[in-house]
């Protein structure tokens, strides 16, 4: 995996000052092979997301995105599939808005572009 | 999806459930209690839990169960929960809440936030819990504690073990669950001590007590149900998905049937105070101890989980053999078996015992059927069993 080696690519000024959201602080997930297990503790529901999906929502866990913008996201998501960066942002922006609507990820208030913040419990590593 | 998660976790050998016997110490002294209070060994130490912890986090482990003993008597237990939540795992709490109160339930909620707290309840009124516990005083102080804990907002469940004590309670018991607002499950078989020692069962319910148990489930489960245009709605809405009340490794969560009976030694294991690793906390054979090896080499190359493994498949295929309803109604556990035997894949007297409970409750709506023959066609004698 290298999500945290592309670094490179554009990032659109919308998608770098964008408020980022975070884990919501009753869900638990673990990356298995391939997909990855999402537990909402307090709705004691479960949700399963695909390679890519558990690969963003790592992102936003550990605080990636808040820290390198979802720029950051898109350009290495681009390395791996031949669509433009238009699309593939207005797909994770829409996969977030899905993720939030489900309860897995809440706003962060007081985002500010080039905060790192690894929230409390966050994955340290790579592949879990 | 949530069991098909954990089916594949069983067919891919991978480590999904463990569960972590943290102390035999406990501050109840329930009669029939299967802690092994002689065994001895060097208890791991705060910092082999957390580098047990990190294991489990990288070997994909997402479901973790505390328990003892009484895992509130750990003296580090807080630490151990916080590091466990840190690590984002699943937790499920079993606890018989005598402590959990006060600033100790508000540090649980606060540092650990399980996903459950899972405490046991033993009878209907003070005299047969007490009786049970040998604690005056702790049937009042769990009604209080559960009280505070569910102002706390923790999701709570009751375990019950019924008992030749507490099996005129049955009805009672569910009531007072009803009344409080928690589900409360009921096993109706008592287990050896882990040591072996059969004394427990001094205590076990008759076969009219496990009938009575079934009957009333079966009934509040036929209240319980949706009817068939609800359950249609429901997973036409698709989405998430209601996770499992526990975190169970039994065979009756899948859908489908598997390979396998159970995921013993498969996708969960158990872990003792003192480092002993075993397939399933009711099937103690170890497999190795963390003192020794870590649990990935464990989990890798213990030739007792790969034996267990292997046994789990022989299982299904001999239940197979007589018949998915018996199958299903025996409860079959490989490691009860091999505990009250010596033999995993001989059918053991309990599990005999649930078939004719079951049969029992059940006989009456077979009757009323108007077809002839069903009764004896679906139910083939429970005397073919291997071993019996
Ligand atoms: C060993 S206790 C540990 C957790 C905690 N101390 C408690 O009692 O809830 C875990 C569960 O095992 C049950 N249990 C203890 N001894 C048993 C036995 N011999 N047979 C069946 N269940 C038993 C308890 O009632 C409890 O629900
Ligand atoms: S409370 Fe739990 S650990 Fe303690 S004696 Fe009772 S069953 Fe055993």
């Amino acid at each position: 995996m290298n999500q945290d080696q592309s670094t490179h690519g554009s990032s659109t000024a919308e998608a770098s000052t964008a408020a980022h959201p975070r884990l919501g602080a009753d869900v638990r997930y673990r990356r298995l092979a391939g997909e990855t297990v999402v537990v909402r503790q307090q709705a004691g529901e479960v949700l399963v997301l695909d390679e890519i999906g558990g690969r963003i929502l790592e992102w936003v866990d550990r605080g990636v995105m808040q820290g390198r913008g979802l720029g950051h996201l898109i350009a290495s998501l681009q390395q791996e599939f031949d669509v433009s960066s238009q699309q593939l942002e207005a797909d994770v922006r829409e996969f977030l808005h899905q993720l939030q609507d489900a309860g897995v990820l809440e706003p962060r208030r007081e985002a500010r572009r080039g905060d790192v913040e690894e929230p409390p419990g966050a994955p340290q590593g790579g592949e879990r | 999806m949530w069991s098909q998660l954990i089916r594949r976790s069983w067919e891919e050998n991978r480590l999904f459930s463990v569960l972590l016997e943290l102390t035999y110490r406990c501050n109840w002294d329930c009669a029939f209690c299967y802690n092994d209070l002689g065994l001895r060994g060097t208890p791991l130490s705060l910092g082999q839990y957390f580098d047990l912890l990190d294991e489990l986090r990288e070997l994909g482990v997402l479901n973790l169960v505390l328990t003892g003993g009484e895992p509130l008597a750990h003296p580090e237990f807080l630490e151990i929960g916080e590091r466990a939540r840190e690590g984002g795992f699943v937790i499920r709490l079993k606890s018989n809440a005598h402590a959990l109160r006060g600033r100790l339930a508000r540090e649980v909620k606060e540092r650990v936030d399980p996903f459950v707290v899972e405490v046991s309840l033993h009878g209907a009124t003070a005299e047969v819990h007490d009786r049970q516990t040998r604690v005056p005083g702790s049937f009042e102080r769990l009604l209080a504690n559960l009280a505070e804990l569910r102002s706390l907002g923790f999701r709570l469940k009751m375990n019950s073990v019924l008992t030749i004590w507490n099996q005129h309670q049955i009805a009672d018991m569910f009531a007072l669950a009803d009344r409080l607002g928690v589900p409360l499950q009921i096993e109706p078989e008592v287990s050896p001590r882990d040591d072996g020692d059969r004394s427990p069962l001094d205590l076990s319910p008759t076969q009219e007590g496990i009938r009575e148990l079934f009957s009333i489930v079966a009934e509040r489960t036929r209240a319980a149900a949706p009817s068939p245009a609800g359950r249609a709605g429901e997973a036409a809405a698709g989405g998430a998905e209601p996770i499992a009340e526990q975190a169970s490794t039994d065979r009756t969560e899948v859908d489908a049937v598997p390979r396998k009976h159970c995921g013993a030694g498969s996708s969960a294991v158990a872990i003792d105070p003192f480092g002993n690793v075993y397939p399933c906390v009711q099937w103690r054979r170890a497999a190795g101890n963390l003192h020794h090896r870590p649990l990935a080499e464990i989990w890798r190359r213990s030739p007792v989980l790969e034996e267990v493994r292997e046994l789990t498949v022989e299982v299904t295929r001999r239940l197979d053999g007589l018949g998915a309803d018996v199958a299903r109604r025996m409860a079959f556990c490989p490691g009860a078996a091999e505990q009250a035997g010596g033999d995993p894949l001989a059918v053991y007297p309990a599990a005999r015992q649930r078939v004719a409970a079951h049969r029992a409750v059940e006989r009456p709506a077979v009757r009323s059927l108007p077809i002839v023959g069903v009764g004896s066609a679906g139910q083939p004698s429970v005397a073919k069993a291997p071993g019996a």
